[in-house]
């Protein structure tokens, strides 16, 4: 492969607003990978989906919108706590009476349940250990729905995935409830909090001198042939449940010498400016380290380095304080307020208000950044939620889901859906799969699964 | 039969906890509007009814010959892979600290089936190796000498390699494995050179599965081996090989890779008997790393790794500053030290009077020390204000919230870390918000005033008056008399430990500490919190025999901790394995969660 031309860094990525993202290279037609170029061509251009998560669920009435007169799904004001998403509210669909099914089943502790099974839409494994609650309970017991589509849209992507996590493990450290995304059973993907750490894995191959790259790649290929080798040697002679640990190490080697072969022209456009080097896990810095996760991630998929992605704002057992919105009452905790407090509502209310503000932030990049007769975001599909419905009862009943973009078209924008009946959530990850051509009816355990969600489609 | 006496007695109280939260979790459920269905709750409740045993009680019958618990290979933990390269290579590594952090088991980092690898960890392994097989070309490992210089001796070089192969595998190594470094080197060295030869042969070795995992071979070794003493290996197990044994003792005591003194004893066959391993417990604890796997093991057991997040109102704490983190780590850390080496006793730990002081904790503590000393100083307290583990500043600001104490969060503390009793999750559907603080009253006060007026105040019952007798430590650890200008009420009960002998009244932390101090059930609890992190598993029904030999040791050995260690090394647990084809059959019997889905 040959080395692309470089953008000049200063070309790329700034700009107030950060509004210039991509656009300039994509317009003009400069060479990508060999398989963006083609789509590119022939007008079509991948779907992306990218899950946003918040820890502890929502107050319903900072949440849901308001239905119109007419009662039509497109006849609805947004809440006051998405206002910031209102010039993209004819790009998003908000949903009510959906229920996460698969919470409360199994073992694990709420917080355990609801952060394994809120992508699975599986009970955690028995497991041989107790999660914070005492209770046995493994990591979840299957392959979550963003790794699901990874592994069917990865395509040449050097990156089948990105975890991107804020503040991720705080206080909890790397436990069932702070994972969402789980390669398989037992196999949670640990979010990347640190954005320099980001943009080392994303483009530090893109910083190398031209003509090194294929000298390191060779010589990397060969170093993980040989250790292939070893895998060989070692499985024959160890018993048969190592055996199988030591396949699926291998089988993410092959994952990894894939990433290698397409790098160093794999990848559609050059590096950005590095982000700051801040401390990922204080609160000063977390409206800051936020902007820089949520740039990286709308290069990444601009760029085709990656067509899925998950963005985690910390996890269920989080204390964060939020000093900026002057919310000084540690996060779990608050979110346990019941109804009659007033203040802890309001202050989850502000955080929520503050979430939206990210996610409008990366619309406002993505919707930038022309592709054929749209934008990347008509391309994507943004889903926001969280791992329960209510902090203060930690009921999976009336979800808070917001889809933003439409996967190229894959459904009608700018709608409420009223269920009159509780949907299952996992009915939307099977709508998701088929979106992205996956022809499946089930996700998860079909306890909790009857087929696609009606109307959405 | 007196001790089979207590435990049945244990058995049956530990029993009545589950009835009594049975009972209460029962009449709270029917609050729950919001709950799920009742066939899901009742699953929640009876899958944590069901599998609840704490105490590994002994059979009806002894078992004929050697038992141990199903095990796994096992990873390198990032700390682990730090020292190991150290020791390697020679020079110091810090490499795993970017890598993403192992996927706990109750708090333990290298559970042999949790602990895994993932995308972003290979990539890590990569890189690091890149990087360390550079500095090793400018400062390469004794017997890889030869590899490096202005004239390259190859045959010389590949001898090398083959030797540092030995080191990096912890073991004899198999033909086939030798060969392909050889080949890797021999390939680099014809087309790029001694350097590039050099360098990624390392790099193929630190990113070997022989090298990030601690293998336990089934398979016959490649070089002749001593006969061991297996004259007790049964059907169904047999002694643990004599490198695996030597892998076992040193990532146990020092987190690392053996020492030459241990691959020589794995060498002449006399590593894995009872005397030389006593021999080499002890020469292992006299190592400071020693020392250091001790402040791992709390580190992981106590989850003190939130105390870098710690985080207080300075409205209500204007004494907080985040300088204090390190200082509590720092003291905390001290006393583990102190508690284990100097007085080297469970009592010290659980009673020990000393608190060490940095500068700020000084003053917040109004303890005055001297200007000039260096360190942390050594402070004993009055027995009233300062007693053991559970009084520590760290641990009593730890188990707080920003604002105000959490009876709750201590009285959990005791229940699931000293007395290793686990409690339900308050049902789905309640609200369970804790209340505010309120500067009219104290933190009893509010918590009462919530519990009493909820129909749920069963379910604390074995939380609330327990935590409540902690009330003379406010969120940053200080001994209290006063609350919001109210005195303080540190009455409080513990009811329905696993141990019946110290349940009862009590006033204040210190008066429970010393109190639970004298629990057998205490020493149980960090005996298997021990083995847990020893083996890198949790105790099955095979491990039974085992560990009450285990508790007899400790118990006997006036619960000195070099006693413990000797005893869990000395034990069938350690020293023992299942057969290869035990094990198998009993791995493909069961669902393996191993299997990845829409990865093949």
């Amino acid at each position: 492969m040959m080395q692309k031309k470089r953008l000049t860094r200063r070309s790329f990525l700034r700009g107030a607003g950060g509004l210039a993202v991509g656009l300039p290279f994509l317009s003009m037609g400069l060479p990508g990978s060999e398989a963006f170029g083609q789509e590119m061509k022939s007008g079509s251009f991948p779907k992306r989906l990218v899950i946003m998560f918040h820890p502890n669920g929502v107050i319903a009435d900072g949440w849901f919108p308001t239905e119109g007169a007419s009662g039509k799904e497109t006849d609805f004001a947004l809440n006051e706590v998405h206002q910031s998403l209102d010039p993209f509210k004819d790009k998003l669909v908000m949903f009510q009476n959906v229920d996460m099914q698969v919470g409360g089943v199994g073992p694990g502790g709420m917080h355990q349940q609801g952060m394994g099974g809120l992508l699975t839409s599986r009970p955690l494994n028995t497991g041989s250990f107790r999660g914070n609650a005492g209770l046995l309970a493994g990591y979840a017991s299957g392959i979550s729905i963003d790794q699901l589509i990874a592994n069917h849209v990865a395509g040449d992507t050097p990156y089948k995935s990105l975890e991107f996590g804020i503040r991720a493990d705080h206080h909890a450290g790397a436990e069932v409830m702070t994972r969402l995304s789980y390669l398989g059973s037992d196999q949670p993907l640990p979010p990347q909090n640190d954005p320099v750490e980001v943009y080392k894995a994303l483009f530090a191959d893109q910083m190398t001198k031209p003509g090194m790259l294929d000298e390191i790649n060779l010589r990397r290929q060969s170093v993980l042939d040989s250790v292939k080798d070893q895998f060989s040697t070692l499985s024959r002679r160890v018993g048969y449940e190592d055996r199988i640990r030591l396949e699926n190490h291998a089988t993410l080697m092959r994952d990894l010498e894939r990433r290698i072969s397409l790098e160093g022209g794999g990848l559609a456009c050059g590096a950005p400016d590095a982000p700051a080097d801040l401390d990922p896990d204080s609160k000063e810095n977390m409206e800051a380290v936020t902007r820089n996760q949520l740039d990286l991630l709308a290069v990444a998929l601009s760029c085709d380095i990656s067509r899925v992605a998950t963005f985690q704002f910390s996890n269920a057992w989080n204390k964060l304080l939020f000093p900026w919105i002057d919310s000084n009452i540690e996060g779990h905790t608050l979110s346990h307020a019941g109804p009659s407090n007033e203040a802890y509502n309001k202050q989850w209310i502000g955080r929520t208000q503050w979430y939206a503000e990210q996610l409008a932030y990366f619309l406002e990049r993505l919707d930038s950044i022309p592709e054929g007769d749209g934008t990347l975001l008509d391309n994507t599909a943004i889903l926001w939620t969280s791992e329960v419905a209510r902090g203060n009862t930690h009921s999976w009943r009336d979800m808070p889901i917001m889809l933003a973009g439409s996967a190229g078209g894959s459904w009608q924008t700018g709608r409420y859906i009223k269920y009159s009946s509780a949907q299952p959530m996992a009915n939307l990850y099977v709508s998701l799969m088929k979106s992205f051509g996956i022809d499946e009816d089930v996700f998860g355990d079909d306890r909790f699964c009857s087929g696609p969600l009606s109307g959405l489609v | 039969m007196k001790k089979n006496k207590n435990q049945a007695m244990s058995k049956s109280l530990h029993l009545s906890v589950y009835v009594l939260l049975a009972l209460s979790v029962t009449a709270c459920k029917d609050r729950g509007k919001m709950a799920q269905s009742d066939a899901d709750q009742g699953g929640v409740v009876s899958a944590d009814m069901g599998g609840q045993s704490d105490d590994m009680s002994p059979g009806l019958s002894v078992p004929e010959g050697p038992m141990a618990g199903r095990t796994a290979m096992r990873l390198l933990t990032r700390y682990e892979y730090d020292q190991t390269v150290t020791d390697l290579l020679g020079f110091t590594s810090v490499e795993a600290r970017q890598f993403p952090p192992e996927n706990t088991a109750d708090g333990f980092e290298n559970n042999a089936w949790i602990h895994k690898v993932n995308p972003t960890t290979l990539r890590y392994y990569m890189e690091a190796s890149e990087r360390l097989a550079t500095e090793s070309w400018s400062n390469p490992p004794e017997v890889l000498a030869p590899c490096v210089g202005d004239e390259i001796d190859v045959n010389a070089c590949k001898d090398g390699f083959s030797t540092f192969l030995v080191r990096a595998f912890r073991r004899p190594v198999h033909d086939d494995e030798i060969a392909v470094i050889h080949n890797l080197y021999d390939d680099f060295y014809a087309s790029k050179g001694a350097e590039a030869a050099f360098t990624i042969g390392i790099q193929g070795i630190l990113q070997a599965p022989q090298f990030l995992y601690r293998v336990e071979l089934y398979e016959e070794s490649p070089v002749e081996l001593e006969p061991l003493d297996g004259e007790m290996n049964s059907e169904e197990f047999e002694l643990v090989g004599p490198y695996e044994m030597a892998s076992r003792l040193s990532y146990f005591f020092w987190g690392t890779m053996p020492d030459q003194t241990l691959m020589d004893l794995a060498s002449d066959g006399s590593l894995n008997t009872p005397e030389v391993l006593k021999a080499q417990v002890a020469r292992l604890l006299s190592d400071q790393r020693s020392q250091r796997m001790v402040y791992q093991f709390h580190r992981q057991w106590l989850g003190l790794d939130r105390l870098d997040n710690l985080g207080k109102d300075k409205a209500i704490y204007p004494e907080w500053d985040v300088s204090l983190r390190a200082d509590f780590r720092a003291s905390l850390d001290s006393f583990v030290e102190h508690a284990y080496w100097k007085e080297g006793t469970l009592d010290a730990l659980m009673r020990s009077n000393v608190v060490f002081l940095t500068p700020a904790l000084a003053e917040l503590y109004g303890q005055p020390i001297p200007d000039d000393h260096g360190g942390l100083w050594e402070a004993e307290f009055p027995e009233t204000e300062r007693k053991g583990l559970l009084t520590q500043p760290a641990v009593m600001s730890m188990l707080a919230y920003a604002n105000q104490s959490s009876p709750i969060a201590r009285a959990i503390f005791v229940r699931e870390k000293l007395f290793c009793q686990h409690l339900p999750p308050p049902p789905t559907g309640m609200d369970i918000t804790p209340p505010d603080p309120d500067p009219t009253a104290t933190t009893r006060e509010i918590f009462a005033i919530h519990t009493e007026q909820d129909t749920c105040a069963a379910c604390h019952r074995l939380i609330d008056p327990l935590g409540f007798g902690m009330e003379d430590y406010d969120g940053l650890g200080r001994k209290r008399e006063m609350e919001n200008g109210k005195p303080i009420d540190n009455s409080g009960d513990l009811v329905a430990s696993p141990d019946e002998t110290v349940n009862g009244e009590f006033n204040g932390a210190a008066e429970l500490a010393d109190k639970i101090a004298e629990s057998e059930k205490i020493a149980h609890c960090l005996a298997e919190q021990w083995f847990t992190f020893a083996m890198g598993r949790h105790a099955d029904e095979s491990d039974e025999a085992s560990f009450n030999q285990i508790m007899q040791q400790f118990k006997q050995n006036d619960y000195r901790f070099k006693s413990l260690f000797e005893a869990i090394v000395l034990s069938d647990s350690f020293r023992y394995r299942k057969k290869k084809e035990i094990a198998d059959s009993e791995a493909m019997g069961t669902d393996s969660s191993d299997e990845q889905e829409g990865m093949q």
